[in-house]
């Protein structure tokens, strides 16, 4: 002890875990955060600091949670008490938000959860999302579709009371012609915009058009463009440079419809069948695995002679009664269709395959 | 759903176009703007399975992608197969002649015989063979015993047998004879270099043939199409779909004297009225040609009476797509087919580099006005080897400016395959 200074023990369940000198009733030392301990707020015991040594108790009481109904009354309880009921609403499923149990006491609103609507996105008279909302929700707003040469939004939408449909709104770009240095006309971009488009100003020896530059999302300009003498046949130098991303995309699934259906990729092998001996039907139909049990055991067994090398391929040839072409053909015809190349010419073993060759047929799958 | 892309089929599409040659495999991937013609060929190929023969006309302008369609059509009768024919007509190759350019012209086709498995051409002897493997795989199983064990006695009346649907063919028993032969020699380990002589027309005279192979019969100028039907007679009884023969470059035929003129349509007029009156041929002939070509009044097919009645559009298809009669006209690609071509380029390209490419649907189109500019219409081989350049740039070098790329950028006039 120092002079008239008093010790302060701070003890938590018989612990000591801080301690403070005091003098005429003031620590010396800040008081500490009293320990945490879930589920319960913990405080200091008052204590009087006064001629002798004290020892200060840490209090603990259960956190509670303050419930609150919708109309704002409330009644607070232990956290492991049992909750009330929340006010009942009719068509509706009360519950109390979930909530975590800490240090601190809680306040806790009743949650109700209404009836789901569909709400759909609409642009252009096509759906093109769907969201599904409780009563008093607001839907997340998808993005909206984009139009050429216009501007898209989606109308202010209310909190969701029954199903509904939403429909995209789309405000016509401005399209700016720059017709001469600091002028320009300006119209409103519509399907018709050619016929009502300003004169591309003349210039001698040329042929003009209006090509379509840059947009701001609000404005798009135009400048003429010019091309030398008349214009071609070529579709695309005889004036306005404008691509209608409508028919790309068309020429896009027209080109997906021909790639589908004459793509060589998933086809049977079209070469005529001719098995001597009995085809070996064993082994999966994937990569080399599928091409071994699209072989019959003659081409196996010629492909094994080929590995081995060219007399031996011609024995196995002349043993079988077999002709080279022939048998070539037939393995080369599955084997672009298992695996996209001729693997054997003339009797010699395409290098890149050989090996994987060399084990598919040592496992005789 | 879009067919998939592998890896190795798109490096091959790419390095193809930057070569600016039609890619071998993976060609309909970028066939923008032809699904009509597509359906019409498959039309053909399932009426000549069913033994309807079909004979057109492709007629473009130079650059329309006359060449890109013979390719596709190739590939895809292989796919589904057809044996393929196919020959580019020269001054020194035609449909006849009077110094062997018809004989050339079928050498030619013999020569590019190919069959799914054998796609590089010089299948002919293959489809003897395979056939001849069929056959002798046929006795045998009858037979009951090894294929070596099948005597060539049993197989001359099994070929002839075989063959029965091609009897009343001109030429077949000379035809026959030939066959037999070259087995019985392959059967002794022999040469069979002489019977393919004959088969491929290489004999000049009878008595060259006589001398060779023991037939009082060759291929010659004015007989070359009968030899072609035994061809596709012969590739039904190897198992195949039939024959499919294209013939490119027509457009020669305008430069020739009109005497020789008048008898290369003669020919075709032939082959026309054959394939589309016979029943039961088993052959798909496509010519391929410009308009010039087509409607020329003076030197072009419609100079020709009895091709024209047959060919010309009727008056109510005018200025109509239509795809049942015997021209197929094939439209230059129109700007946004060409942005769909090299959007899908793009895409290819990103498979067969493995990447992604900063190179937006909006950045295509400055890159479409950009060379577009120039004064003549950009052929879509020029379009394509251009791009696939410009893509390998900025895939290359990615802090390359686009904008600055594109800026004035010139392609060469491209106007297709040209001949003297």
């Amino acid at each position: 002890m120092r002079g008239t200074e008093h010790l302060a023990r701070f003890v938590v369940k018989g612990r000591t875990v801080w301690m403070a000198y005091f003098k005429d009733g003031v620590l010396k030392s800040p008081v500490p955060d009293v320990p945490k301990m879930k589920g319960f707020v913990g405080c200091w015991a008052e204590t009087e600091l006064g001629d002798s040594d004290v020892t200060v108790e840490a209090v603990y009481r259960p956190v509670r949670v303050t419930y609150v109904q919708y109309d704002g009354s409330s009644v607070s309880l232990d956290w492991d008490a049992p909750a009330p009921e929340p006010f009942p609403f009719e068509g509706c499923e009360a519950s109390w938000r979930r909530f975590d149990v800490g240090t601190h006491d809680l306040e806790v609103k009743a949650e109700y959860r209404g009836p789901a609507f569909v709400v759909r996105f609409m642009a252009d008279g096509k759906q093109v999302a769907m969201e599904e909302c409780r009563k008093g929700e607001r839907p997340a707003l998808p993005p909206v579709p984009e139009k050429r040469g216009y501007r898209g939004g989606w109308p202010a939408v209310v909190p969701c009371a029954r199903r509904i449909k939403v429909h995209a709104e789309y405000v016509p770009l401005r399209m700016r012609f720059v017709t001469g240095i600091g002028k320009s006309v300006c119209i409103d971009y519509g399907p018709d915009w050619k016929e009502r488009a300003p004169p591309v100003p003349a210039r001698k020896g040329f042929t003009g058009g209006w090509a379509v530059g840059p947009e701001d999302g609000m404005e798009v300009i135009l400048k003429p463009l010019y091309v030398k003498g008349k214009p071609s046949k070529g579709p695309d130098v005889s004036g306005v440079l404008v691509f209608d991303r409508d028919m790309v995309e068309k020429a896009l699934e027209d080109l997906d419809f021909v790639a589908e259906v004459w793509c060589s990729t998933d086809r049977e092998p079209q070469a005529p069948e001719y098995t001597i001996n009995d085809v070996s039907d064993t082994g999966s139909a994937t990569g080399w695995d599928g091409f071994a049990s699209s072989l019959s055991a003659v081409e196996k067994g010629y492909l094994e002679s080929c590995l081995e090398g060219r007399i031996e391929s011609e024995d196995f040839l002349r043993k079988q009664g077999m002709l080279r072409l022939a048998v070539e053909s037939a393995i080369n015809a599955a084997a672009e269709d298992m695996i996209g190349d001729p693997i054997v010419l003339d009797g010699e073993i395409d290098k890149d395959y050989e090996a994987d060759l060399r084990e598919m047929l040592k496992d005789g799958s | 759903m879009a067919a998939k892309i592998g890896k190795k089929t798109a490096a091959m599409i790419v390095k193809a176009l930057a070569s600016g040659v039609v890619p071998s495999r993976g060609a309909e991937q970028i066939a923008v703007g032809r699904r009509d013609e597509v359906s019409a060929f498959e039309s053909d190929f399932q009426g000549v399975s069913d033994g309807d023969g079909a004979f057109r006309f492709i007629i473009g302008e130079y650059g329309s992608g006359k060449t890109f369609m013979t390719r596709l059509v190739r590939a895809r009768a292989a796919d589904l197969g057809f044996v393929v024919m196919n020959a580019d007509l020269t001054p020194s190759n035609r449909l006849r002649g009077s110094n062997g350019e018809g004989i050339r012209t079928y050498r030619q086709l013999i020569a590019s015989t190919s069959f799914k498995g054998m796609m590089e051409g010089g299948a002919a002897e293959a489809l003897v063979q395979s056939w001849l493997v069929k056959l002798k795989s046929d006795v045998a199983e009858e037979l009951g015993c090894k294929p070596s064990d099948v005597t060539v006695r049993e197989m001359e009346t099994q070929i002839r047998d075989g063959t029965s649907a091609m009897s009343h063919l001109p030429f077949y028993s000379d035809f026959l004879k030939v066959v037999v032969k070259y087995y019985v020699r392959m059967n002794g380990g022999h040469d069979v270099s002489e019977a393919m002589r004959w088969l491929n027309g290489e004999c000049n005279s009878i008595t060259d043939s006589k001398e060779t192979v023991g037939v009082a019969s060759c291929v010659k100028d004015d007989n070359w199409y009968d030899f072609l039907k035994l061809w596709a007679q012969f590739a039904v009884s190897a198992g195949y779909q039939g024959l499919v023969v294209l013939i490119d470059q027509a457009d020669v035929l305008l430069k020739t004297a009109p005497a020789a003129r008048n008898s290369n349509y003669e020919t075709l007029l032939a082959m026309y009225n054959d394939v589309v009156q016979s029943h039961g041929r088993p052959i798909a002939v496509y010519v391929c040609g410009t308009v010039e070509f087509l409607e020329d009044e003076a030197k072009g097919l419609y100079c020709y009476g009895a091709l024209k009645t047959r060919i010309e559009d009727v008056r109510f298809e005018k200025s109509r797509d239509t795809y049942s009669g015997p021209v197929i006209r094939l439209k230059r690609l129109t700007a946004e087919e060409q942005e769909a071509l090299l959007l899908k380029i793009l895409e290819i390209h990103q498979i067969a580099e493995e990447y992604e490419s900063p190179i937006t649907q909006d950045m295509v189109e400055d890159y479409l006005r950009s060379v577009a500019s120039g004064p003549r219409p950009v052929s879509p081989r020029m379009l394509s080897r251009d791009f696939i350049g410009l893509l390998d740039v900025l895939h290359a070098f990615p802090d390359t400016d686009f904008r600055s790329l594109i800026a004035e950028r010139k392609l060469d006039d491209d106007v297709g395959q040209t001949f003297s």
